[in-house]
């Protein structure tokens, strides 16, 4: 496409900033000097993916390498897509304006499950075949990465290969060999995928594993079809955060992205153990960077960006062993510079008032916590080990500045949930507005404003509740109702998410390879974009699932058997099945699990390694 | 503390306070994939690049503390600008060269600045802005430019077309708004300089030609292959009342 029709094209859309490209910090190289062109895709449009930190890290991971040239591809927005059907126009990459079909790689990073019908849409926008089975020799490799990759078996047959775990050092090297192969004359795509799952750890090619099923409907083996790729495939991590790369450089979207900030993570892995969180197992071992580090990284992409908004990534940021020396260190040089500081994902018990002082964002009159289950009983189950006069600490910490709005997050339907639990998420939200007008410091002649947001229950993968079933929709949406009917105070607004995206969710999260058809088959009729509730048809999804002959519920609603092969046992994340079992006992007890840093309860992630760990060094 | 790659720049820090802030402008060209970000874009990426240039800028005071920036005409969506304008208020000692390199740096080439100067005349001066279009169509180019011509000349029948303003839509004709339209061919396309109103009390936007042209003419057919159909707008400068030029040449 040259200029004049890109023209055309772009001006007969809505935003066409997304489709632009030409950004200050991307990185263009020679096509004709490089010798593997990746293709880096965000299954969603421009304005979330870029604001995805992995994107940003993996992109510079790959462009370090000089004849390695990675771009970067989103899924165009409805109208354009239109558009892009009409005129032939195939999904192209925004650095080269090149077809995506003509890249060697093609990379997607799977955030979460309800993007799989807008991978399968950019394939196809792409044309390129949506079954790995169907491609030819000159078709990309696809890869698929990120969170969701943990258990990748629903879209198992749309991927050639997927990289299992972090990817800065992986990724590359998955590159390096396919380089090396061409340039040996060895290279067939065959003999690529299976080198790769040979030599690379976190290297997952599914279709060199067959699976056979119980009559139940249950997986019954998975059996690698080569006796020299592993039986199970282990993630893979950097062993010292301070020594992997990490943009000092990133893109700068001229367009208003959702987190258009410096973002930097202080650490991988949460010493927290909550028994629903997936993110909380599958980063361990927990691993931290140093404080000079961080600094040093936020301050040289501040140099290059100009942003004005800095924000540290954790799963859990005042675990961070020495997060009142890194802020103090960011504050020295972010204040003259007027560089305002956030620190999401807070703790209640330990939230303090020099932390609050410091981080301040003036103009947030909002702080938020996440107390998960409104009953103490019910946050041992879940292994919050938070308590209640925590919460209350803290929010009169916030009062005591002037704070009045309230946003607290909870969960439904968690293991052993009764509808006294449930009565308590509103009740906790009253007890927190009877704190506001005793707290003596309170802004006088301001009222507080307490948000509760609740969402349902998802078993997720590598969770000590991954066997849980997940409440029918009839219930989820029962307790939804009630919920709502025990809030008794309009200075208490209550939130929920939709059920029925989180039914699928689970669905999609827990399934196995035979999910495949439905998949395509969704794809067929046009889903994408499910993530944006305008467009979740769940009665289309029902119907899909009909004609293919997929019991949701089979996924989504059964107590998966404890010893059980499930379809995500070819996966192994560092911490054993045995933890997690006897973590969901303990759940059941009522027990609670001391944090890592209290004490190891042995998860098994520490046989990874990893520099700065809290974990025990393995014998 | 400067990071690599950053060689002319020095910190906004280092340098020395003025008694009191003074005005710059900045002229820059806004072209090629720069086309396709509105005006909001470009001054949210503006704020950016003024901090990463290190430009001493001068800070609002108070609870909430900003700098101070000023855009001349707003360029529509779908065209290029030579000659774009920003005014910046700074306060400290810096040469109008050294902020042209610092902010080259930091910018694509689609987006250099050409000259940075104290300005003598202010946004409000501008009446009229030039630009200049490039037409593909089907059809012999000189039979098109001639009629481009007779339908845009002043005793032309009255252009009446719907414009869009913040008190709603509004029939106008857009004749008056426009100061001339002169159409040649050339290689096989149609070259346009047309000079309309600007500024903040009356703007013609260049595309209401184009929708003229294609209501009238039948030209520039939307269900034409692109290959065969397209146009480009590139404004290239601004006058006043008077017809003396605003910006890069006069100051
Ligand atoms: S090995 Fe022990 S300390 Fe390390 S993550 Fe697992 S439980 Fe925590």
């Amino acid at each position: 496409m040259n200029q004049n029709q890109k023209r055309m094209l772009l001006t007969s859309v809505s935003r066409p900033g997304r489709y632009a490209g030409g950004e200050y910090g991307q990185i263009i190289k020679d096509k004709t000097q490089v010798k593997a062109r990746f293709a880096f895709a965000f299954p969603d449009s421009y304005e979330i993916g870029m604001s995805n930190l992995g994107v940003r890290i993996l992109y510079h991971c790959l462009n370090l390498h000089d004849d390695i040239w990675c771009e970067r591809t989103y899924a165009p927005w409805v109208d354009m897509q239109e558009k892009m059907r009409e005129q032939n126009v195939p999904l192209t990459c925004l650095e080269s304006g090149d077809p995506v079909s003509d890249f060697d790689f093609l990379g997607f990073t799977l955030q979460y499950e309800m993007c799989y019908t807008t991978v399968l849409n950019m394939l196809e926008l792409s044309k390129i075949p949506l079954r790995a089975a169907d491609r030819g020799e000159d078709c990309p490799l696809v890869i698929g990465g990120g969170p969701c990759a943990y258990n990748p078996e629903p879209v198992a047959d749309f991927f050639d290969l997927f990289n299992i775990g972090e990817g800065e050092e992986m990724l590359p090297e998955i590159v390096r060999l396919y380089i090396r192969m061409k340039d040996e004359g060895t290279y067939t795509r065959a003999a690529f995928l299976h080198e790769a799952a040979r030599t690379i750890q976190g290297v997952y090619v599914p279709s060199l594993y067959t699976i056979t099923y119980n009559a139940d409907g249950t997986v019954a083996a998975y059996t690698p079809v080569y006796d020299d790729i592993p039986k199970t495939v282990t993630k893979r991590i950097v062993k010292d955060l301070d020594k992997t790369p990490f943009p000092d450089k990133v893109v700068m979207p001229y367009i208003e992205t959702v987190q258009d900030r410096i973002t930097v993570e202080v650490g991988r892995g949460c010493i927290r153990g909550c028994r629903f969180c997936q993110a909380g197992m599958v980063y361990r071992p927990v691993r931290e960077k140093s404080p000079e580090v961080v600094d040093c990284q936020c301050r040289a992409i501040f140099e290059s960006s100009g942003y004005e908004e800095m924000s540290l990534s954790s799963l859990s940021i005042s675990d961070y062993t020495k997060v009142n020396e890194l802020t103090d260190s960011l504050l020295s040089w972010s204040n003259p510079n007027m560089v305002s500081l956030s620190l999401p994902s807070l703790r209640a018990d330990s939230f303090t008032r020099e932390l609050m002082d410091k981080v301040a964002s003036i103009r947030n009159s909002t702080i938020t916590f996440a107390p998960e289950a409104g009953s103490q009983r019910l946050r041992d189950v879940i292994n919050k080990n938070l308590y209640e006069e925590d919460l209350m600490r803290a929010v009169n910490v916030a009062f005591d500045v002037g704070k009045n709005q309230v946003k607290l997050y909870f969960m439904q339907g968690h293991p052993t949930e009764t509808d006294e639990d449930l009565a308590e998420i509103p009740e906790l939200a009253h007890r927190v507005v009877s704190a506001y007008y005793q707290n003596p410091n309170r802004r006088k002649g301001q009222h507080p404003q307490v948000t509760i947001s609740v969402s349902p229950f998802i078993p997720k993968p590598f969770t000590p509740f991954q066997w849980e079933p997940q409440d029918t929709l009839e219930e989820m949406e029962r307790k939804q109702a009630f919920v709502g009917s025990c809030v008794h105070d309009r200075r208490v607004k209550y939130n929920y998410h939709n059920a029925k995206t989180c039914h699928l969710e689970a669905v999609l999260a827990r399934g196995d390879r035979r999910l495949a058809p439905a998949l395509e088959e969704a794809c067929r009729r046009g889903f994408k974009f499910e993530a944006w509730s305008e467009f979740f048809d769940y009665e289309g999804w029902l119907d899909i699932f009909a004609a293919t002959g997929i019991d949701p519920a089979f996924y989504a609603n059964r107590r998966y058997g404890l010893d059980e092969v499930l379809p995500w046992d070819v996966i192994d994340c560092g911490v054993t099945k045995k933890f997690l079992q006897r973590e969901n006992a303990r759940a059941h007890e009522g027990n609670t699990t001391p944090n890592c840093r209290e004490n190891c309860s042995g998860c098994g992630a520490n046989k990874m390694g990893g520099e700065r760990a809290c974990c025990p060094k393995v014998k | 503390m400067l990071s690599q790659g950053k060689v002319n720049r020095i910190s906004k820090f280092d340098r020395e306070k003025l008694d009191a802030p003074i005005t710059v402008r900045v002229v820059f060209q806004k072209t090629g994939n720069l086309q396709y970000f509105s005006h909001l874009d470009l001054q949210r990426t503006w704020q950016r690049v003024l901090v990463r240039a290190s430009i001493p800028m001068w800070y609002t005071q108070g609870f909430n503390p900003h700098s101070k920036i000023t855009f001349g005409v707003p360029l529509p969506v779908g065209s290029e600008g030579m000659e774009e304008m920003v005014d910046l208020r700074i306060d400290r000692q810096i040469t109008p060269a050294e902020i042209k390199a610092q902010l080259n740096a930091e910018l694509t080439s689609e987006m250099q600045v050409s000259e940075v100067y104290i300005p003598t005349t202010a946004f409000s001066d501008i009446a009229w802005g030039t630009y200049q279009m490039t037409v593909k169509t089907p059809g012999d180019p000189i039979d098109n430019a001639a009629a481009i011509n007779k339908i845009f000349a002043p005793d032309a029948e009255p252009i009446i077309m719907t414009k869009r303003s913040k008190s709603g839509d509004k029939e106008v004709n857009i004749l008056p708004m426009i100061h001339s339209v002169k159409a040649v061919a050339a290689d096989g396309l149609i070259k346009i300089r047309a000079t309309l109103r600007a500024g903040n009390t009356e703007n013609l936007n260049p595309e209401y030609l184009i929708k003229a042209m294609r209501d009238r003419l039948g030209i520039l057919p939307e269900d034409g292959s692109t290959e065969e159909v397209w146009y480009r707008i590139l404004r290239i400068g601004f006058h006043d009342e008077k017809g003396v030029a605003v910006g890069k040449w006069f100051r």
